[in-house]
């Protein structure tokens, strides 16, 4: 038996219903995260009423865009990244072949392990008095506490990649009678690879917290000393914009880094293809 | 008559646990031979001690051969290098590379990564870096263990076919009965631990069989009632 008209119109009415609901379905769920937290923030900074305990998103947004209309944001934000990536730059460089030479001898981890759990358990605070005493206030501080706060971690992870290679492979390798240099090269710089990798990803929310503190306390430029500033001022809005753009900056650091691992997935460089 | 492998009173053992005991084989030049045996009776452990990957045994093991290969169970390929940098790790010759590859019909994956191909493709990687080396022997070990009937024939196919083109010896360790009567001239049929042989079969009179011809399950019969 045909279909009536009603029915048809039913039918039709329940598709657009569906519509509608994967319509809903489409608003991703971060973005209604970040709607919630904006909201949190609104609600605090209206029960408190006071602009210098917590000012609200609005005044904070005006704020950012006077700083950069100032031309002290940017700079500040700049200055911060640069010493950051430095730092993130010395602590790989050091870091890998230590990890590397810590992943193939057991006497050598040895010898290395208590110092790296020195590293990573002194407090920045710590290395401060020394720091001011040898550099005086600038750039250099903040880069060498990024290093000190990175080594380690760097360290560990990639002598986790290095103890994670194949055996098998490098059996096949010495059946096949290959040079040390081109094992060296393939398998173990290869197998290093990801644990360097999530190392960098670990890395890039840690030098950045890290570099503002270490500038808030022994820096000369970059957000930390804007941020100090601003406090020092009783500049509430200020010190909520600066932060506000470093912990952006951050999430877009880690952003970008996450869609240069997928586009390297994509191309097939790496044991995780 | 050329010998490329002679063993005289080969034992082997792990601590106090004798894996082989008081073997004497002798393998020819250009033949293909099959050690066939239960799981776990030591037949790696008597191919690694062949091919000299193991070499505190007692006995003596004379080997006339110099350049050799070795097919694995696993395909061992680096998993982050292409197919073709899996072979340039063992050698830089071009030439040789593109040869192996057309051996084993895998020409045109040469860009690819081992995981994108599929475990047979593997396995003949596996069998293209051991033809890279020319060599005059190859092991293998339980190649075919892991691969679908399918793959299992190509590769079988293509170890035969290349193994008549360039008449190297052929060294296979199964539990397989099936694929040690269609890949051998000649089966050692093992015990099991401490391993020795229990019965040589010469099939080098034989006509050529294959997985599915009727003497390939009247030897698999004749096999099953060797093993223990």
């Amino acid at each position: 038996m045909p279909l009536t008209l009603p029915f048809r119109c039913l039918m039709r009415d329940s598709t657009l219903n569906k519509k509608k609901f994967s319509m809903k379905r489409r608003i991703p769920d971060w973005i209604v995260g970040v709607c919630l937290l904006f909201l949190f923030w609104w609600i605090l900074a209206l029960i408190i009423n006071q602009s210098l305990i917590v000012p609200s998103p609005y005044e904070v947004l005006v704020k950012i865009v006077e700083e950069i209309q100032r031309g002290k944001l940017l700079p500040a934000l700049a200055m911060t990244f640069l010493k950051s990536i430095e730092g993130l730059g010395i602590a790989l460089l050091i870091g890998t072949p230590i990890g590397i030479i810590m992943g193939i001898s057991k006497r050598f981890e040895e010898w290395i392990r208590p110092s790296t759990m020195v590293l990573r358990s002194m407090p920045i605070v710590s290395w401060l008095s020394s720091v001011i005493v040898i550099w005086g206030m600038g750039w250099q501080a903040p880069i060498f506490i990024i290093v000190t706060t990175l080594l380690p971690l760097i360290i560990y992870n990639i002598a986790q990649g290095v103890k994670s290679i194949d055996v098998k492979l490098i059996e096949m390798a010495n059946v096949y009678q290959v040079p040390n240099a081109r094992i060296f090269k393939q398998i173990y710089l290869g197998s290093t690879v990801p644990f360097l990798l999530s190392s960098v990803r670990v890395s890039l929310g840690t030098m950045w917290k890290v570099a503002i503190v270490a500038e808030f306390m022994a820096g000369d430029t970059g957000l930390g000393i804007e941020i100090s500033w601003a406090k020092f001022y009783l500049e509430t809005p200020t010190v909520f914009a600066f932060t506000s753009v470093a912990v952006l900056s951050g999430f877009l650091l880690e952003f970008l880094f996450d869609k240069f691992i997928s586009l390297m997935y994509k191309k097939g460089y790496g044991i995780w293809t | 008559m050329d010998l490329t492998i002679k063993t005289t009173s080969l034992s082997k053992s792990f601590g106090d646990l004798q894996v082989i005991r008081d073997l004497n084989i002798d393998i020819k030049k250009s033949e293909r031979v099959a050690f066939l045996g239960p799981s776990g009776c030591g037949k790696t452990t008597l191919l690694r001690c062949l091919s000299g990957l193991l070499t505190d045994y007692s006995g003596q093991i004379q080997r006339q051969h110099s350049k050799a290969g070795f097919v694995f169970q696993e395909p061992r390929l680096i998993p982050w290098s292409s197919l073709y940098n899996n072979l340039t790790f063992v050698t830089k010759d071009e030439k040789r590379i593109r040869r192996s590859l057309e051996l084993v019909e895998l020409e045109e994956f040469g860009k690819h990564h081992p995981s994108k191909l599929s475990g047979g493709m593997q396995q003949r990687a596996n069998l293209a870096r051991a033809l890279i080396v020319e060599p005059e022997i190859i092991f293998f070990d339980e190649p075919f263990q892991n691969l679908d009937l399918k793959s299992n024939i190509k590769l079988m196919e293509a170890v035969k076919r290349i193994q008549k083109q360039q008449k190297w010896t052929a060294v296979l360790v199964t539990h397989g009965i099936r694929e040690a009567v269609v890949f051998a001239q000649r089966i050692f049929i093992l015990s099991k631990k401490p391993t020795r042989v229990i019965k040589e079969i010469d099939m080098t009179q034989e006509e050529e069989t294959d997985f599915f011809s009727r003497k390939t399950a009247e030897y698999e019969r004749m096999i099953l009632e060797y093993y223990e």
